[in-house]
């Protein structure tokens, strides 16, 4: 007997059918009672998408607001800088796009830096110059988690690049504490209600308050004007070489679209010929 | 003689001249694209770039080393 | 020949650069007008109060609009059925509490739309 007529036999059979129906069918409802008190992928579990905002570095010509950078960095020191690190940024970095040399080194010296031992071997410590990092508020994560109540407050260096929605995530979140927590919303002690983070239930609480910061520029220091600022500036840390990118870009491609529609018509012009040469036979009568 | 034909005659027609401006030529495109792109971004982008705010802190009594970008 | 040809790009460039500033003064002039007036508006509210975000005034704005309001309208009535919900003297050990999470998001999500393309030209 071969395979294929027994596997008619079997498939004809009323009983395998409904066997194979109970099982599909009881399969289908296990999973859709799970459904019912499942939950994952409620809409709480992705987070509020933020919308989109007019930062000034968007469009395929425009560089980042320098102004915006220093206050930003100004931002960050007096607010941010008390729990978040920026490990990856380095003093230098800041000369010649939000401070100048004399400024940055002032900041630098503010810090202090482990130096080599001296001859006895013991530690030493000198102020911080251009090339050291901004050093963070804590010296491992260990402590960072020990202030912060368990918490892990994350490193600001490449943030913007680091979550779905990058500027704009960073400034929604920052912006969108509400007064009110939505009703029925239930928080682990500890935290507070943010519709932008993933889970709503997010450790840092608000921090930016209208005049929470004085500019030297006199800019009006509200929530929203504190907020674009920072994130300007950390996008600037994240991606600190956009500006010369753009430039670079419409350079090339401004340059190299000239050359490919000049190589079309060269094309054209040295086929021209050969595509409308006739050639014709005139056999002897 | 025309625009045309002096072209023609200084550049094109020997070998030297030809390769000797093909190669000033792009010494000479170079810098000149370059200020050219430069200049039309900074316009494009008056008052956000570093130079205004150096301007700016300039203007309320700040010393500059002269080592700044 | 190459000072002609030097000429010939700053020709070009006098072709392009010139009018592309002019555009640009006009839209900062445009840009500037309309900064003035929503300063104004600014000063009214600041009037009234302390001084206000800008993010917040363009919010509530939003939530007036007919949209908002019904969008309010809905997060209310979530509201108000929790809260009834909560009075039960069971509530802690309900299988199923509801929240009001998604309506409130629906609000939100059409406040942010509203409000969020016109932020940054309140903003420095």
């Amino acid at each position: 007997m071969s395979y294929s007529s027994i596997f008619k036999k079997i498939n004809s059979s009323f009983v395998t059918k409904s066997c194979v129906a109970t099982v599909g069918l009881t399969s289908s409802f296990l999973l859709y009672t799970q459904t019912l008190s499942a939950d994952a992928l409620t809409a709480a579990e992705h987070g509020l998408h933020p919308p989109k905002f007019n930062w000034p570095e968007n469009g395929f010509t425009q560089t980042y607001d320098h102004n915006s950078i220093r206050r930003g960095y100004q931002v960050y020191r007096e607010v941010c800088a008390s729990c978040h690190s920026l490990d990856r940024v380095y003093w230098r970095n800041l000369v010649g796009v939000s401070h100048t040399n004399s400024e940055v080194r002032d900041m630098a010296a503010e810090f202090e830096y482990d130096d080599e031992p001296d001859e006895n071997g013991n530690p030493r410590k000198r102020s911080g110059k251009l090339a050291d990092n901004i050093l963070g508020p804590y010296p491992n994560e260990q402590a960072a988690r020990a202030a912060n109540q368990g918490a892990l407050p994350p490193d600001l260096s490449l943030i913007t690049r680091a979550r779905h929605g990058n500027a704009d995530y960073v400034f929604a979140l920052l912006t969108g504490y509400p007064e009110e927590n939505p009703a029925g919303v239930v928080l682990p002690p500890g935290s507070n209600y943010n519709p932008y983070f993933p889970g709503g239930a997010i450790a840092m609480g608000r921090v930016l308050f209208d005049d929470l910061v004085e500019y030297e520029d006199g800019t009006p220091a509200t929530t929203s004007q504190m907020a674009k600022d920072v994130t300007e500036f950390l996008t600037w840390a994240a991606d600190p070489f956009q500006d010369e990118r753009k430039r670079l870009g419409l350079k090339t491609i401004s340059i190299l679209s000239a050359l490919y529609f000049l190589s079309i018509w060269t094309k054209r012009f040295k086929w021209a010929s050969l595509k409308n040469r006739k050639f014709v036979y005139n056999p002897k009568k | 003689m025309s625009f045309q034909s002096v072209i023609y005659n200084t550049f094109f027609k020997r070998n030297a001249t030809y390769v000797t401006a093909v190669l000033f030529g792009a010494f000479a495109f170079q810098p000149s694209y370059d200020t050219f792109i430069t200049r039309f971004i900074e316009n494009n982008n008056k008052g956000k770039l570093w130079s205004d705010v150096k301007a700016k802190l300039g203007a309320s009594g700040e010393d500059e080393d002269e080592d700044d970008e | 020949m190459v000072a002609s040809l030097t000429e010939m790009l700053e020709e070009l460039k006098e072709v392009f650069i010139p009018t592309v500033a002019k555009a640009e003064e006009d839209v900062e002039d445009v840009e500037e007008d309309e900064d003035e007036e929503d300063e104004d508006d600014e000063d009214d509210d600041e009037e009234e109060g302390a001084v206000s975000d800008q993010y917040d005034t363009l919010r509530a704005q939003c939530q007036e609009t007919e949209e908002g309001k019904h969008l309010v309208h809905h997060y209310m009535e979530c509201a108000e059925r929790v809260a009834k919900a909560q009075e039960d003297p069971n509530y802690d050990e309900l299988e199923y509490k509801e929240d009001c999470v998604e309506e409130f998001f629906h609000l939100n999500h059409y406040i942010n739309d509203c409000a969020a393309p016109k932020l940054f030209n309140h903003l420095k």
